[in-house]
């Protein structure tokens, strides 16, 4: 070890001294170290005992200049003999360098070994809903770099990662991940998650962006949103990847969309209670009878509600070209109506 | 040991000098194990269980009982022990038994878990899968990764970190330790801190060297043999047998977690053992690997002989890098 890692001891007042001090440390976090290598890096550099005492996690953790494990100090009072810190999450936690005398390397070297542990820490620490909930409001945000990076540290994502965004309604319980927070939107609030895989345990309305990397979650984000809105009973879960051509209709501005006389008749359809799912029923299916099997209604109900929709909607619905036109109306009527009401 | 196959004498490795000497004065058991035998030693797995279990209340740890839901809506039994000063980092190990598929139970094994639990601190989640042949593939393997999941999801509430957590399991329970990292690689499962194989049953082909050159002793290749035909059933034999069944069988080991794999050269599983980590370094991942001399299928059982001593020092290195100390308060 002596002979493969240049003590600093030998090199004070060297400035190349703080580099070599960052650069073992921050390879040792970029890897995933634990926290007794942070220690033993402490003592292997210094050339002398280094230790971490932490008594809310129960770590008595001390290394020798060789960088065996040492037996812990009898006294605590005995730290502050020796060059230390304490660790900045106010948690009493405390590292220090069995030096004799102070050397001008111990400021940076302690720095480095207190935010080495404080983040080891918080990386083997459970995650907290609190503390995901602002994490994951930052990765969909239009957040600066550092944020976003220290938002992914925090949920454990890793930088290559891909992700989903999974909007669904407030009062649905977040099944698909803990990763997950309630953020307002034009259309109301919505519980966002972010998941590595979607998969749905319970029945619920949702809305599924792309697979992104963190960086586009902010993007993932705002098509789940639109996945949600055009969510309904009969199709509960609406992946934006599915939607095709259909999501280009989100980017139709609201004030030209909600006056266009198709949608207008959808809007007054929607004031019936059964009004939105016959109307959805007729367009995903080929013939009344088809309509009536989705919906669980007799078909001559069905065949009934059919021509009174074909009277306010003034076009026939029997045909493809019909149920197109009609789908992208109750698409456009979603997207301008407030969540819950579509 | 030797034996006679295709009129040729396959030589074999020999016993460690140590670990022969105490085998020669074990008591005797029923060998080969056959299907006949299953019931009775499943009644000395009970005698086990229950005196673990008054030895967990005896040295004071603490047992929260779970239950988790299987794939198919069966309710599997999933135990967390730990001490009554565990802290919010406490490294969770979950603990798969062993005993081919057919034995054993959540308590089987339990004086290595009990180790970590004093070294580390940590919190063992240990779970009671349903055992073949009653329950063939996949309901073992899933019980186990339901387990992982149901981790995963309450690990708020139980105040754990999956993604640092240890698989952990020794034969049979190794195996299902390499199933459930598959499983949760392919699944977008929960992602852990390591798997920890030790002697892993991973094969079930039966055409490695190591289980011609092992028709006797302890775990030999006609026990190994009864355990993949419980497990598989009629697909035993045939080319259909899925990966989560046999992770030998995997099409790639890529993106699993760092390994720790543990064989004796005097066992059947030698070979499949080192061919897994080989297959793991080819693919870009972390094993370690360890093959002692003249150790056969639970040599670390004889916790006195310098062999057993040797393996769990190695072990223990592991683990200390893994979980990232050498043992707390």
């Amino acid at each position: 070890m002596k002979e493969l890692i240049q003590r600093l001891s030998a090199l004070d007042e060297d400035a190349t001294a703080a580099v070599k001090i960052i650069l073992h440390f921050d390879t040792l976090l970029g890897q995933g170290a634990g926290l007794e290598s942070f220690v033993r890096g402490a003592a292997v550099l210094s050339g002398y005992p280094a230790g971490l005492a932490h008594p809310q996690h129960q770590l008595s953790l001390r290394v020798d200049a060789n960088g065996r494990p040492a037996p812990p100090v009898e006294d605590l009072a005995d730290v502050d003999k020796w060059p230390h810190r304490g660790l900045d999450d106010g948690s009493g936690g405390v590292v220090w360098v069995e030096r004799p005398e102070e050397s001008v390397i111990d400021a940076v070297l302690l720095e480095r070994l207190a935010a080495g542990i404080h983040l080891t820490l918080e990386r083997v620490s459970p995650l907290t809903v609190e503390d995901d909930a602002g994490a994951v409001e930052i990765l969909l945000s239009k957040a600066s770099d550092g944020a976003r990076r220290k938002a992914a540290r925090r949920l454990r994502l890793a930088e290559d990662c891909l992700v989903h965004v999974v909007a669904t309604a407030v009062e649905t319980a977040p099944p698909f991940s803990r990763r997950s927070a309630v953020l307002s939107t034009p259309a109301g609030a919505v519980r966002a998650s972010v998941v590595e895989a979607v998969r749905f345990s319970t029945t619920c309305l949702a809305g599924v962006g792309s697979a992104v990397r963190l960086h586009d979650l902010p993007t993932s984000w705002s098509q789940a949103l639109v996945g949600l809105r055009l969510a309904s009973h009969l199709l509960p879960v609406v992946r934006w990847d599915e939607l095709g051509a259909l999501a280009l209709l989100a980017s139709v501005p609201v004030e030209l969309a909600a006056v266009h006389p198709d949608v207008l008749a959808v809007t007054e359809v929607a004031q019936e209670p059964w009004g939105l799912d016959t109307l959805e029923a007729v367009a995903r299916t080929e013939s009344s009878r088809a309509a009536s099997a989705v919906l669980g209604l007799h078909h001559s109900t069905v065949q009934a509600r059919a021509t009174r929709l074909e009277e306010v909607l003034g076009f026939r619905t029997g045909t493809a070209d019909g149920r197109t036109r009609l789908m992208v109306a109750l698409t456009l009527h979603r997207l301008t109506t407030p969540l819950g009401t579509g | 040991m030797s034996l006679s196959h295709g009129n040729k004498v396959i030589p074999a490795p020999p016993l460690d000098p140590e670990v022969a000497a105490a085998l020669a004065v074990q008591l005797d058991r029923p060998s080969p194990i056959t299907e006949a035998d299953i019931p009775a030693k499943r009644a000395e797995d009970d005698v086990v269980s229950a005196a673990t279990q008054a030895r967990i209340a005896e040295l004071g740890l603490e047992r929260t009982d779970l239950e988790v839901t299987g794939h198919d809506g069966a309710v599997v039994p999933l135990t967390l022990i730990h001490r009554h000063d565990r802290t919010l980092t406490s490294p969770l190990v979950y603990y798969l038994h062993g005993g081919g598929m057919m034995l054993g139970t959540r308590w089987s094994g339990s004086d290595v878990f009990l180790e970590w639990i004093d070294r580390y601190n940590a919190v063992v989640a240990t779970i009671e899968y349903r055992r073949a042949p009653e329950f063939r593939y996949p309901v073992p393997q899933e019980d186990c990764y339901a387990g992982l999941l149901h981790l995963a999801a309450h690990a708020e509430s139980l105040q754990l970190n999956v993604s640092t957590a240890l698989l952990a399991g020794i034969s049979a329970g190794a195996g299902l330790v390499a199933s459930v990292a598959l499983m949760a690689r392919d699944r977008g499962g929960p992602a852990v801190a390591g798997q920890l194989l030790i002697a892993p049953m991973l094969d079930d082909r039966g055409d490695t060297r190591s289980t011609l050159q092992f028709p006797t002793g302890m775990w030999n290749a006609l026990e190994n043999r009864l355990a993949w035909r419980a497990l598989l059933g009629d697909l035993d034999g045939t080319d259909d047998v899925p990966a989560y069944a046999a992770p030998a069988r995997a099409a790639e080991l890529g993106r699993l977690p760092p390994a720790f794999i543990e064989v004796g050269s005097a066992e059947v599983f030698r070979d499949e053992a080192v061919a897994y980590a080989s297959r793991i370094w080819a693919a870009g991942g972390q094993a370690d690997l360890h093959v002692w001399g003249g150790g056969f299928h639970g040599f670390g059982t004889f916790e006195h002989t310098v062999l057993a001593q040797g393996a769990a020092h190695s072990l223990r290195n592991w683990m200390d890098r893994i979980l990232g100390v050498s043992g707390r308060g």
